[in-house]
């Protein structure tokens, strides 16, 4: 059984999900069952894997069935030489990596409090973290998807195997759905050798400096798997694990390698060369299985504000948490801004990516706070999502900008897969 | 006449496609002309030949009209003029795809994109370029190879197909083992729906709030709508390469190969495999010194870092090794290199050499299955008394085995259908697809009923629905649907001369 254990309905419901009660199926016959029934009562369902997110969306108003998807726990199939596997959606994606460990394999997409994230929650919420600048995200990786669809049919797309273009790749199409297209229950990835070796270099940059150090790292001979920035507020869980106590920090520049040794020991060489001239300053290296602990932290980041559903006192949540995307050269820009603004800040720089978290306690300061950095992030040409926020926040913060040219679309592709609204009503573009 | 043999798909599905009369064609016909002037319209039926069909020269169907935009605005006015004439309309690049995704299947309308031709924006610092459907693939790398870097896809024919085309199918090549399909390098994408809207979806940053849209629409194979822009990644060069070129005396000894080097845990940038007669036609057209008498070859590259080339390298010769190699080396300079996958990339134009017609399949089987599935292909190519050879993106379990006939011989045409159907069926049957990288196109819409269900293709043709509600954008494509029954009766596709 899975360590979680069972949801409480009245947490869930603080959190935004109107649930009237918990079903476990234990199997996709199980699942499609459920869509039946909950059909012929005319109730919505809102599957749930760990329940990492469950703030993520619109809040629901229709009364619904929690659907408790940790019971699929099945390896499908691992056929290891293949390079791919296909997995339950239950399995989290700590999990995952254990069996896949064993195999000297690996899928290198960050996924946030991975003990407890399952691989169903992960594709439907798009998750990714530091390592997506050397190793990509999941629609680089999922080749294959069983999903049931609003009629309770077991349905399928993509494959096995590693290229295929037969039929519409819908595998792409759940990715970052939020569960609102179908309940996905079987995941097939292609995965990838574990590196050899791994390093972790921590530099101090100051704040006048960070545009002028990014633009050096992104032409730098070597190639980082991740480049990370962070602020003195998102860099405090990571002094533990490091050893050391920042004096008025203004950015932790992290540059992190994973590759074969020889290619993780010659660029630990080279970036040192070239960040010579600069007035940054080594805090920290970290090498080669030491480093672990210190990626994983880089990996949950910021998402450390997002409440727990096993925290009733915390459940409702004190912190907003956004996450920004832009082009990469508008990324220190980006983080001087929100920093200046009172947001902790952590950015996957390399790949154009912010998380930025606001203290939510002054409400109205807060929704004018994310509609600015909402503003800004799209005249750099990206877009932000709400991935976490008070339920008493959630009308004011739409997880997603209304005026974005994708909604109409989507919400024309929500009403043509789950034309009654039956899989997270409300949650995924308001009203559907 | 073969125009006959394919319907377009069904009168409610394409309203009024048949049944138009001259006079509204020939109105549609002003109005295009209104809209593109007269040097971007063709009509006369000696003009429209080349625009009957693509690689897949089976299918025929003369256009009713091609027309050359130069915009997204000419876009959307030809869209909205087809509609409202009761002509269905499809997109078309350079018309190098394999499986007649651009064949006008009920005498639609060609939206030829060849002169929407601009690189709109490069930007190295973001890693990302703009461009026009109509740029030819290698241009774009070519333009950015100054700055070491360069787009990824590499189908073989790269020279030529366009990049508008590579995102309706989602083209592969031999890089995409370590470097991923066209999906794994597109960012954002602009559109025409079939009803004249213009949408964008994704754009210069590397993601974008909600449903993955961009990976949905890429392999689409023009059946959503006509994409005017596309926002694709850039990837930098390696550091370095080292290209080796196996000869083995059996193709077994190279399918084990490969199947180990995989489950080793390396991942070659790319692991191209050529059977004995495919060999021998190579050796033929470009005499690169290939010994025709070897059972198979592989060229197999590494790239990346320079530290660790040549450990990785090392490691593959040992394998190769342990699999009975005649002889592994490697490419000596980045001439012979170029040339090496000069022949690899051409090895198709060489097949006319060994026979008056031939047909290519792009079945795909688990890497681990790639024995089995040449010894199999063998047996076939035996039962049927049809010369097959090999030559494909073996690192990716993605096949490509060529036929050989003569298409005048109606019997040898029999059995070349037959001998293909089994292979695509034992792909089916060891878990792999009917498809790797060439579409469904017109090709293969029969075998979608046997690679999904009923319910599975009412879940795609519901997306379709969403984009292209009244099929009047490619119709006839990809969906066994509407009573659209196309009877295969003959294979393949003449050798290129």
């Amino acid at each position: 059984m899975h360590s979680r254990g069972v949801f409480d309905p009245e947490h869930a419901r603080q959190m935004g999900l109107p649930v009237v009660d918990v079903w476990q199926p234990g199997s996709v016959e199980e699942v499609a069952d459920c869509v039946h029934r909950a059909r012929r009562q005319q109730v919505a369902i809102y599957p749930v894997g760990g329940g990492t997110l469950l703030a993520f969306g619109q809040p629901s108003t229709r009364p619904g069935i929690l659907l408790d998807m940790s019971r699929l726990q099945q390896t499908v199939e691992y056929p290891a030489r293949d390079l791919t596997i296909t997995m339950q959606v239950g399995v989290t994606a700590g999990g995952l990596e254990q069996i896949l460990q064993q195999e000297g394999q690996t899928l290198p997409v960050d996924i946030p409090r991975a003990d407890q994230a399952t691989l169903g929650g992960a594709v439907a919420c798009n998750l990714s973290g530091p390592r997506r600048l050397g190793f990509g995200t999941l629609r680089d990786y999922l080749i294959g998807i069983q999903y049931v669809n609003d009629r309770g049919d077991v349905c399928k797309a993509g494959g096995r195997v590693v290229k295929n273009v037969a039929g519409y790749d819908l595998c792409k199409l759940f990715i970052g759905s939020l569960g609102a297209l179908g309940i996905l229950t079987a995941l097939t990835f292609k995965v990838r050798p574990l590196p050899g070796d791994s390093a972790l270099v921590l530099v101090h940059c100051p704040d006048g400096h960070l545009p002028i150090l990014l633009d050096v790292l992104s032409r730098s001979a070597t190639q980082p798997t991740a480049l990370e920035v962070l602020d003195a507020q998102a860099t405090a869980r990571l002094h533990a694990l490091a050893g050391w106590r920042p004096q008025q920090l203004h950015w932790l520049v992290v540059i992190g390698y994973q590759e074969h040794a020889r290619n993780v020991a010659w660029q630990l060489e080279q970036v040192a060369k070239e960040l010579q001239s600069h007035p940054v300053a080594l805090v920290h290296r970290s090498l080669g299985p030491d480093s672990q602990p210190l990626w994983r932290a880089l990996a949950d980041g910021l998402y450390c504000v997002v409440p727990q559903w096993t925290d009733s006192e915390q459940a409702d949540g004190r912190w907003i948490l956004v996450r920004a995307s832009a082009p990469p050269s508008r990324m220190a820009e980006l983080c001087r801004y929100a920093r200046g603004r009172d947001w902790a800040v952590q950015a996957h720089a390399g790949s154009g990516i912010m998380l930025a978290a606001l203290d939510a306690s002054d409400s109205d300061r807060c929704v004018a706070s994310v509609n600015e950095l909402r503003q800004v992030t799209a005249q750099a040409g990206g877009a932000a999502a709400v991935v976490s926020c008070p339920a008493s926040l959630r009308p004011q913060c739409p997880w997603w900008d209304p005026a974005r040219p994708e909604v109409s679309l989507m919400a024309r592709i929500k009403r043509a897969f789950d034309p009654t609204g039956i899989f997270n009503p409300g949650r995924f573009v308001e009203g559907l | 006449m073969e125009q006959n043999q394919v319907q377009p798909q069904g009168r409610s599905a394409v309203p009024g496609a048949e049944s138009c009369g001259p006079s509204v064609a020939d109105e549609l016909v002003d109005k295009l002309r209104a809209i593109v002037g007269a040097d971007g319209l063709l009509t006369v039926p000696s003009e429209l030949v080349t625009y009957e069909c693509d690689g897949f020269t089976l299918e025929k169907i003369s256009p009713r009209a091609v027309v050359f935009p130069h915009s997204a605005e000419q876009v959307q006015q030809i869209v909205r003029a087809c509609v409202a004439a009761g002509v269905p309309f499809l997109p078309r690049g350079a018309g190098t795809s394999l499986a007649g995704g651009t064949v006008p299947v009920g005498r639609a309308v060609v939206i030829a994109l060849t002169r929407m031709k601009r690189i709109l924006e490069v930007s190295v610092r973001d890693r990302y370029a703009v461009v026009e459907p109509g740029v030819v693939n290698l241009w774009l790398t070519r333009r950015v190879a100054g700055h070491g870097f360069h787009f990824a896809p590499d189908p073989s024919s790269q020279g030529a197909c366009t990049i508008g085309g590579n995102v309706a199918t989602n083209s592969g090549g031999p890089h995409t083992l370590k470097y991923g399909v066209t999906v794994n390098h597109v960012l954002g994408l602009e559109m025409v729906l079939p009803d004249g809207d213009l949408i964008r979806v994704g754009g210069p940053a590397q993601e974008y709030p909600g449903a993955d849209l961009v990976g949905a629409i890429v392999g689409c194979e023009g059946t959503f709508g006509i994409v005017t822009k596309i926002w694709v990644r850039l990837t930098r060069n390696p550091q370095g390469y080292r290209t080796l070129l196996g000869i083995f005396e059996t193709v077994d000894d190279a399918t084990n190969t490969i199947s180990d080097i995989i489950g080793a845990g390396i991942l070659p940038a790319a692991l191209e495999m050529m059977d004995r007669l495919i060999i021998q036609a190579v050796e033929d057209a470009f005499g690169f010194g290939f010994p025709r008498d070897a059972g198979a070859v592989l060229i197999i590259e590494v790239d990346g870092l320079e530290p660790a080339l040549d450990e990785e390298a090392q490691r593959i010769v040992a394998i190769a090794q342990r699999h009975r190699v005649r002889d592994i080396r490697q490419a000596r300079d980045e001439q012979e290199r170029q040339l090496l996958w000069k022949c690899r990339k051409q090895a198709f134009g060489a097949v006319g050499r060994l026979a008056p017609s031939y047909c290519t399949q792009d079945g795909v089987v688990p890497r681990t299955q790639l024995p089995h599935m040449l010894r199999y292909i063998q047996q076939v190519s035996q039962k049927y008394g049809i010369p097959i050879c090999n030559v494909f993106h073996a690192g990716d379990g993605n096949l490509h085995p060529i036929l050989l006939f003569d298409e005048r011989d109606a019997d040898a045409c029999r059995r070349v259908l037959a001998a293909s159907d089994e292979i695509m069926r034992e792909c089916l049957r060891l878990g792999g697809s009917v498809t790797g990288e060439h579409g469904i196109g017109v090709e293969k819409i029969n075998y979608m009923a046997h690679m999904f269900t009923p319910e599975d293709l009412d879940m795609m043709l519901r997306l379709r629905k969403v984009f292209n509600p009244d099929n009047w954008c490619s119709p006839g494509k990809m969906f066994p649907t509407g009573g659209v029954c196309l009877e295969v009766t003959k294979p393949g596709r003449r050798a290129p001369l």
